[in-house]
């Protein structure tokens, strides 16, 4: 069953597309994955598989929502949605596969495809007030849901333990949307526990783990917490390294905890309108050892964006090419995750998320737990 | 025959020099790794490159979850399309003029593999992914049946208790729709295991599921079954994910898939559904029956 989007918060977001499409000259859009359905048209329906979307896909032409639809994969969508598209101009497609792009340009010979990559990109920023507001709230939500959480994570517990309470804990607290495999992991302390992880391209980078398992937490673990978590069709992503210990932390776990808040600080001062993700990067980066690995987890970044997705353009740290990375810049309405990651052998891991929210004067902080310390300490 | 054997096998029959695939399913069935689970599939796009033979590359942030994985094929997320450029040259070994198979592709990573592979020609590979992947062996059919009553489990206490009551039951498994939870009804679905397994109980018409699973038969088509099904049942394959075929409305896809013993179907009408694996004789139940599961 299809449901749609307050209107308060579709109606901005419909306003930058549009205006994003004269723009790019985009005559029309055939959208396939739910994220980008959702955007533009608020439209969405549990019936959707979030793993796949192979299983009832929904569609979008234009204003027109097709749920279920056929896969993008199927030729035959395109026969379906064919009345609805323009006889010439361009489209705009975020995904399909060969056979139904071959009868599209069979129907339509005369339609310029373009990837809606730039249109969905467009239509982001700038947020409205209403828009930020449910971000705010999404967050702030999701970290009260943590912080009920802290006095769970003890010797004994496993960490799919701690993810089934989380998610039993959200739900209570209306936030039954969960789009990540919420984390709980134990992190290495030592290279030597992570020949797994750190090797191929993982080899000299910091080693960290995301895949919750079985694992029972011993006496001094470090377990990351990681969740992305869907609120009124725009995601909260809160992060946090809790400490599986009634002794609270020690002189070298308090000084790693620092030094990533330092890191953390830097990309915020850094953070305003005009500003690029080359910037919130070199930011992270100053002063730091360049012999170590950067104070991010690799394939990660150190700073990102997000709205309708869990993770969205600006991104700082990520493989971008130089020119690509400074050509992401920072607006007002941003609201950003700052999320360096800081390991040293011997003592662990530490990571957690401030939520930034730009400003024209600066950033507001909008993160209520104390990162940069060990919870309870 | 592995998993991997039997695609590359079916890239030989059908000519496919390299496969690159964005489903999450068809990779994991490929390369045998995990990574996390993440919804909103599109971007970064998952990435598995199959070679007609030797070993796959994969695109993940998880390298602990492909340990089965020689480390030089093992990839860190690639957020800068010009990386999977330079990658894709060294995985095909700067080879020109291929036939590569792909599910769905954004037109900017189309682009970018015509850029990647020069003079390539891309087609379609979810037909081949079809009929590889429709197949389970009765180690994967015995687990979807246990992935089955643990869901279906889990959505009886939904009934009881409600959202948080179905979620304490699941324990924290990964939802990949989210659940639909009242008084009446429960649909859910997760992924343990690497597998796919659903639960729905509500009200419905039994009678209509049941003459739904008459109509499975290995050795007709998807269409010959699609047309035959009763008006609003949907089936669809299960397992790594959600599968070809899906069935609905009268029409299938691919349509001239013939099914298979092995074949494991989720068969939904109304707010019912059962899991049945497919049997050289008809179907055979995973789940609760018909009646059972019509509330």
């Amino acid at each position: 069953m299809i449901e749609l989007d307050a209107p308060e918060l579709l109606a901005p977001r419909l306003s930058r597309v549009t205006r994003a499409a004269e723009m790019l000259g985009v005559d029309g859009w055939l959208l396939t994955t739910s994220q980008a359905v959702r955007t533009v048209t608020g439209a969405w329906s549990d019936d959707v598989d979030l793993f796949g979307e192979w299983s009832s896909p929904v569609v979008a032409v234009g204003a027109t929502v097709l749920s279920p639809g056929r896969p993008p994969s199927d030729a035959r969508l395109i026969d379906d949605v064919i009345d609805l598209l323009p006889l010439r101009g361009t489209i705009a497609i975020d995904r399909l596969g060969p056979l139904a792009l071959e009868r599209l340009a069979e129907l339509r010979p005369e339609l310029t495809v373009q990837d809606a990559a730039m249109l969905l990109g467009a239509a982001k920023v700038p947020r409205e007030q209403v828009e930020i507001d449910v971000l705010v709230e999404a967050h702030r939500r999701t970290e009260a849901v943590l912080g009920s959480m802290v006095d769970l994570v003890r010797p004994g517990v496993s960490e799919r333990d701690l993810t089934s309470e989380f998610t039993v804990r959200a739900a209570e607290s209306g936030l039954d949307r969960m789009h990540l495999d919420t984390v709980f992991s134990v992190l290495p302390k030592e290279h030597s526990q992570a020949a797994s992880w750190v090797r191929g391209s993982w080899e000299g980078r910091s080693p960290y783990r995301e895949l919750t398992t079985d694992r029972v937490l011993a006496e001094g673990d470090h377990v990351a917490f990681d969740a992305g978590v869907g609120y009124r069709g725009y995601t909260a992503d809160v992060g946090w390294t809790l400490l599986a210990s009634a002794k609270g932390p020690s002189p070298a776990q308090v000084a790693l905890a620092t030094r990533w808040d330092e890191v953390a600080r830097r990309v915020i001062d850094a953070a305003r309108p005009g500003v690029s993700a080359s910037a919130l990067r070199a930011a992270a980066l100053k002063g730091w050892d360049p012999a170590l690995p950067p104070p991010w987890p690799y394939p990660l970044y150190v700073a990102h964006g997000v709205g309708t997705e869990l993770a969205e353009p600006p991104f700082a740290g990520a493989d971008f090419a130089p020119e690509a990375e400074a050509a992401m810049v920072l607006t007002e309405g941003n609201v950003l995750m700052i999320e360096p990651y800081i390991w040293e052998e011997g003592v662990g891991g530490y990571r957690a998320e401030y939520c930034i929210a730009v400003g024209a004067d600066g950033t507001d902080i909008v993160s209520s737990l104390p990162y940069g310390r060990w919870p309870g300490s | 025959m592995g998993h991997l054997e039997r695609l590359q096998e079916g890239m030989v029959r059908g000519g496919f020099d390299a496969l690159l695939l964005g489903g999450e399913a068809a990779g994991q069935f490929a390369a045998g790794h995990f990574r996390i689970g993440v919804h909103m599939p599109g971007w970064p796009i998952p990435v598995t490159f199959v070679p007609s033979s030797g070993v796959p590359h994969i695109v993940t942030a998880d390298p602990d979850g492909a340990v089965n994985l020689p480390a030089d094929h093992v990839h860190g997320m690639m957020w800068n399309p010009e990386t999977l450029v330079t990658e894709l040259r060294s995985w095909v070994q700067g080879a020109t003029g291929l036939r590569v198979g792909t599910d769905a592709l954004s037109p900017g990573g189309r682009a970018l593999i015509e850029a990647a592979l020069p003079g390539s020609t891309i087609v379609d590979a979810t037909r081949l992914l079809a009929e590889v992947m429709l197949t389970k062996s009765p180690e994967e059919i015995e687990a979807l049946g246990q992935l089955c009553a643990f869901v279906t489990a889990a959505a009886e206490e939904g009934l009881r208790g409600g959202r948080p009551a179905l979620l304490r039951a699941l324990h924290g498994a990964f939802v990949v729709s989210f659940p639909q939870v009242s008084a009446r009804h429960v649909t859910v679905a997760v992924r343990r295991g690497g597998l796919i397994g659903e639960a729905r109980l509500g009200p419905g018409d039994a009678n209509r599921g049941e003459r739904a699973l008459e109509c499975l038969r290995a050795g007709s088509t998807a269409a010959e079954v699609a047309a035959a099904l009763p008006p609003g049942v949907e089936v669809v394959g299960i397992g790594w994910g959600y599968e070809a075929p899906l069935l609905r409305d009268g029409w299938a896809t691919p349509e001239d898939l013939v099914l298979q013993p092995g074949a494991v179907l989720a068969v939904r009408w109304d707010r019912c559904g059962v899991t049945v694996g497919l049997e050289a004789d008809g179907p055979r139940l995973l789940s609760l029956s018909p009646k059972e599961v019509a509330r």
